[in-house]
């Protein structure tokens, strides 16, 4: 009811009101029904506690404005009121100065006013940490710093030209005039001089090259080029380096009484294949260095073109390829052997019976060597064999030789001459036609049981280690004697040890009172020292030409055949067969003649005909150790190795 | 004893042609200071009527050699101020009578 007639109401009252200014006029009443209002309070009241009556509440206008677009038009007519307006506006602005003027004139200047007027509103401030980021577009580009550049300037004509040249060549005149005063001043002190002393027996360093100013740009040349050969050497023979140090035959394990040898290196020189390898020596102080000495065998003489001399190489082992040094000799080197003190020091014999001492320092061209000549006691026949003596310190070196003329003779070395003095001299077998060997026979005859004569051709000789005394000599005829250096005309022991020719003997490394003999009637025998009959006797199928005790291990033994096979024995695991059998060439029989242990690496070098040398590593089975000896000091080990030998010379006695 | 040899040698030394190369002035490594040295007797010696051609191939080569940009001058009187690329600069003379200058600058 009261919605309904809330328009009615509203519309008498607006007539109400109207009606106030025109008063008289009634104009019919019009009721229009307008859309419900139904939502809103209509005819509201409230109390007034002043005037203490009831309000009514007019809330005549519903209508709420949402949005408001300014309009864009202007009529024509408008046009005036909107410059009205506009100027009011300025009028505002004025006029609010005007009153601010008006306040603060007492406090502030008008001029002031106006400057604070236009400055920035600081209430309307914002922080710059509240805005956001805005990331401004550049042109971005680089450079790099120029070079460094620097100015140079000069001016050149003929004039300048040659006042250069002039200059330049008086200083260099002058420098030459210097140097050739020095010269001669230097000239002049070594005539004085005496020449640089001579150098001492002690390492295989070259002395320091005599200072030469024409060779200025060579010094060195040679050392580096010896760098890089070994370099390329060793590159070349990589595998076989590998295998030296770190190849072991894995099948040992199974099969304990077996070993083998592996072929590592060859060692040859140009003219060595037309040539017997004779003998070879390994240094006692250098790991890697040997010698070998080559001398012209039958085939030697029918090859063209090599010449009939020998030569003594020094090899190494870390270039295989060539050897150090290359020393010639007129004839066949048969024999060599390395001073056991002075590193540098060998001695050789040739085969036409000269005893010789290098100094392998000395290079190849300008050998430095001791002869013995034939008014200085030189042999007649070849050199069979050389022996150093470990002399002591300060006393003059002492080898001793025997060689095919019948005779064992010491060499000592005083200053630069060799003095002979011959220990032994073996009778001839055809009538003796000289007194010495008469006086001999005479008292071979007076004491026949004690004084046991000697008989056919040295061959080999052995000196007992630790006793420069005893020696052992092998004949040609198959005896061994045993004679001491004081006795200069009878032999102590007579061994009868073979029936053909002693080819080597040699005492045990490490029982001193042991050795072996070998000879060409295809036996290895070895003896207990006074003992005239053998402990142990091997056949090895085939003439030995060369046996050799290993100085790591007392029971093991080395030797080669002239068919070239390599045995290796272990007397302490099998007697009756070699561990080990090996050819020197496959496919080819080349006779071996010579065998040497190193004493520093498990390996042995066995040479042979055409100049054949090849290194052979012993594989595990062939260099074992007690099962004590591990992780043992020297000595105990020593004492190992002899009771080792001790116990088969104990057992084969009998 | 010491004057007459000496009188001798100041004979010598009008006497005397020099025509090996003198170097004058360079701050280039001693490496590159040989090659370069050697380039330009070898071009000398080889357009010895024709400096242009002998710069043009100092140039050419140096500028193979080195990178670019190379100048060279050949000529028996001439001033010259450059500016150049430190440790690219190399005066000599040479023949007796030619100077030769090569620096690189871009």
């Amino acid at each position: 009811m009261l919605a309904r007639m809330a328009p009615r109401l509203r519309l008498r009252r607006r007539e109400g009101l109207l009606e106030e200014g025109e008063q008289g006029t009634r104009e019919p009443e019009i009721i229009i029904r307008l859309t419900s209002k139904s939502g809103c309070v209509q005819n509201e009241v409230r109390y007034d506690l002043t005037s203490g009556i009831y309000q009514h509440i007019l809330d005549d206008d519903l209508t709420f404005n949402l949005l408001t677009l300014p309009s864009r038009v202007i009529l024509r007519d408008q046009q005036e009121f909107i410059s009205n307006t506009t100027k009011d506006e300025v009028d505002e602005v004025t006029e609010g100065r005007r009153l601010m003027a008006e306040v603060y004139r007492d406090m502030i200047s008008e001029e002031e006013l106006a400057r604070l007027e236009s400055q920035h509103n600081p209430f309307n401030f914002s922080e710059r940490v509240s805005q956001t980021n805005r990331f401004p577009l550049r042109s971005q580009g680089a450079q790099t710093e120029p070079p460094p550049s620097n100015c140079f300037s000069a001016n050149t004509g003929p004039a300048e030209i040659h006042e250069a040249y002039s200059e330049e060549f008086d200083q260099t005149f002058q420098s030459n005039e210097r140097e050739r005063d020095e010269e001669r001043e230097r000239d002049r002190d070594t005539t004085r001089d005496e020449t640089p002393p001579a150098p001492a027996y002690d390492s295989l360093v070259p002395p320091p090259p005599l200072k030469k100013e024409k060779h200025r740009g060579l010094v060195g040349l040679g050392r580096a080029v010896k760098v890089v050969e070994r370099m390329v050497t060793q590159n070349i023979y990589d595998d076989i380096s590998q295998d030296f140090r770190y190849w072991e035959d894995g099948s040992d394990e199974f099969r304990p009484l077996e070993g083998s040898l592996l072929p590592l290196w060859k060692f040859h020189h140009d003219r060595s294949r037309c040539l017997v390898l004779a003998d070879v020596c390994w240094s006692p102080h250098y790991t890697d260095l040997f010698a070998a000495a080559y001398s012209p065998g039958g085939e030697g003489i029918a090859c063209s073109g090599c010449g009939s001399g020998g030569m003594l190489c020094l090899y190494t082992l870390k270039n295989p390829a060539t050897p150090e040094r290359v020393y010639r000799a007129p004839c066949g080197v048969t024999c060599i052997a390395f001073h056991p003190k002075h590193k540098s020091v060998v001695a050789g014999g040739w085969s036409d019976g000269t005893v010789v001492m290098y100094d392998v320092r000395s290079p190849a061209t300008l050998p430095l060597t001791i002869l013995s000549t034939t008014l200085t006691g030189k042999h007649l026949l070849g050199v069979a064999q050389v022996y150093w003596l470990d002399t002591g310190s300060g006393e003059d070196l002492c080898l001793y030789s025997v060689a095919l003329d019948g005779r064992v003779t010491q060499w000592l070395l005083h200053t630069t001459n060799l003095l002979h003095s011959d220990l032994l001299t073996f009778p001839s077998t055809s009538p003796p036609p000289s007194l010495h060997h008469q006086h001999h026979h005479h008292f071979t005859r007076i004491p026949p049981q004690e004084q046991i004569s000697l008989e056919g051709i040295g061959t080999c000789l052995a000196f007992r280690p630790g006793d420069n005394e005893t020696l052992l000599v092998g004949v040609d005829t198959g005896a061994v004697f045993e004679v001491s250096t004081h006795a200069t005309t009878h032999a102590l022991t007579r061994y009868s040890a073979h029936t053909a020719c002693v080819r080597a003997v040699a005492w045990n490394t490490h029982h001193t009172l042991t050795f072996l003999s070998c000879s060409l009637d295809w036996t290895i025998k070895v003896w207990f020292q006074g003992q005239l009959s053998p402990l142990i006797v091997l056949d090895v199928g085939g003439a030995v030409a060369a046996a050799s005790w290993s100085p790591y291990n007392s029971s093991v033994l080395v030797a080669v055949t002239e068919e070239g096979r390599v045995a290796v024995y272990d007397l302490s695991v099998r007697r009756c067969r070699p561990l080990c059998v090996q050819s020197l060439v496959q496919r080819r029989r080349v006779a071996a003649s010579c065998v040497a242990f190193c004493p520093f690496h498990p390996i042995i070098l066995v040479g042979g005909e055409k100049g054949n040398l090849l290194s052979l590593k012993l594989s595990p089975n062939l260099r074992r150790v007690h099962k004590d000896a591990k992780g043992a000091d020297e000595k105990t080990l020593r004492e190992i190795e002899w009771c080792k030998m001790e116990r088969l010379v104990a057992t084969n006695r009998g | 004893m010491s004057e007459l040899r000496k009188q001798d040698s100041v004979d010598e030394t009008k006497k005397i042609v020099h025509t090996y190369p003198l170097l004058r002035h360079t701050d280039m490594s001693e490496e590159m200071k040989t090659e370069t040295m050697e380039l330009i007797v070898v071009a000398c010696e080889k357009y010895q009527t024709n400096n242009e051609g002998a710069a043009r191939m100092i140039k050419e080569t140096m500028d193979k050699r080195y990178g670019a940009t190379w100048h060279c001058v050949i000529g028996e009187a001439f001033g010259f101020e450059v500016s150049y690329e430190v440790k690219n600069l190399l005066y000599m003379f040479f023949a007796g009578n030619l100077a030769i200058a090569v620096w690189k600058c871009c």
